[in-house]
């Protein structure tokens, strides 16, 4: 004779079974007068603990629960997370690195080029000692897309990174 | 004939801005938030901490309520999570739960000596009695299934884990609870000894 696990008969009890499970305990069970007494005694115990007593919180449970709320409301919600680092000190680097670049290129001007005394730049002596550049070599080149694909990677999880705290900060802001 | 409003429609209302409605969501649901953070803090004055935490952060995201669920078993997850956050601040031993529980047959259960001797009111006061001692998962999700009426679907989603673990749980919550309430009647028929 098959047995009947205790889970079962909870589950029987309490209506968790599918129906095929609930009809074979179901003809096992009445079959079978023990099973029945201990069937009443589950569903006793289960009749309590739906039954039970709920605790209440204080009496001024509510008032203490709206008037933190209507606190939280009247304050003003943090503003915008400011920037750290100060911007003056953003500009001043950013100031230095375009002053960097343009005294290094005034330099590189000034020590490769003679002016000459017209004036007037002739290139045409400059053009055969040029490097020639093969654009189709640049472009036929699988590093250069590898390069460039990763790039495009880079800068997509950056984006992503900007999104998700941008939409993170909204949500524990809201 | 006064009419009661739906969860769905006093939320409406308090987003509206509508004071009235947040009390009733309050004073309807204050009473199971407050048992179901008991389950996990053991005492009165931490519980109702959480229970006024919940709200909170349920008022603050009101407007996040998916309404594709029940707003209890939302309520319940928001519950659910600042008890554990509140438990684990106090460093207190939640999990139990690895012991590992053998199925037991019928030949071999009684549960005679639980019910026989409880009767209704009694029987409701060892039930409570026996609740307070179980571990927070246990007491949870028993309440949560018997009082709060959650499918185990919806304690699913509420303690965030599968169904058929919920299940399981639920199983080992009953026998653990059996063995409390055993324990219980055995202290007291000595006690009458």
């Amino acid at each position: 004779m098959k047995r009947i696990t205790e889970e079962q008969l909870w589950d029987y009890a309490d209506g968790l079974l599918s129906a095929d499970e609930a009809k074979e305990i179901h003809s096992l069970i009445a079959a079978d007068p023990s099973l029945q007494k201990k069937l009443e005694e589950i569903k006793a115990i289960s009749k309590s603990l739906a039954e039970m007593t709920l605790e209440t919180p204080s009496v001024d449970f509510t008032s203490k629960v709206i008037s933190a709320w209507k606190t939280e409301l009247a304050s003003p919600k943090p503003a915008a997370l400011k920037t750290i680092v100060n911007k003056k000190i953003i500009y001043g680097v950013a100031g230095l690195f375009v002053v960097s670049i343009l005294a290094l290129l005034a330099y590189t001007v000034a020590a490769t080029v003679n002016v000459p005394a017209s004036g007037i730049y002739d290139l045409s002596k400059y053009s055969s000692s040029l490097p020639k550049v093969n654009a189709d070599v640049i472009f036929s080149n699988k590093l250069f897309y590898q390069l460039f694909f990763l790039l495009d990677v880079v800068l997509l999880l950056i984006f992503v990174d900007k999104y998700l705290r941008v939409k993170k900060l909204k949500k524990q802001y809201a | 004939m006064s009419v009661k409003l739906s969860d769905i429609e006093l939320i409406d209302l308090a987003l509206e801005g509508n004071q009235g409605a947040y009390v009733d969501l309050i004073n309807r649901h204050q009473r199971y938030v407050f048992t179901l953070a008991l389950r996990f803090t053991k005492n009165r004055e931490d519980a109702e901490e959480v229970a006024q935490d919940s709200f909170l952060k349920a008022f603050r995201s009101l407007t996040a309520f998916q309404r594709n669920s029940k707003f209890t078993t939302w309520l319940y997850s928001i519950v659910y999570t600042t008890a554990m956050s509140k438990l684990r601040k106090s460093r207190l031993d939640t999990d139990s739960l690895d012991d590992v529980l053998h199925p037991v047959y019928v030949e071999n259960y009684s549960t005679e000596d639980t019910s026989r001797g409880l009767e209704n009111k009694v029987q409701k006061e060892y039930i409570n009695k026996a609740i307070e001692r179980l571990l927070p998962d246990d007491g949870m999700i028993i309440s949560l299934f018997y009082l709060a009426e959650q499918s185990l679907e919806e304690i699913a989603q509420v303690m965030n884990m599968p169904a058929n673990t919920v299940k399981v749980k639920l199983h080992r919550a009953r026998q653990r609870l059996k063995i409390q309430l055993e324990q219980l009647l055995k202290h007291e028929i000595n006690e009458l000894l």
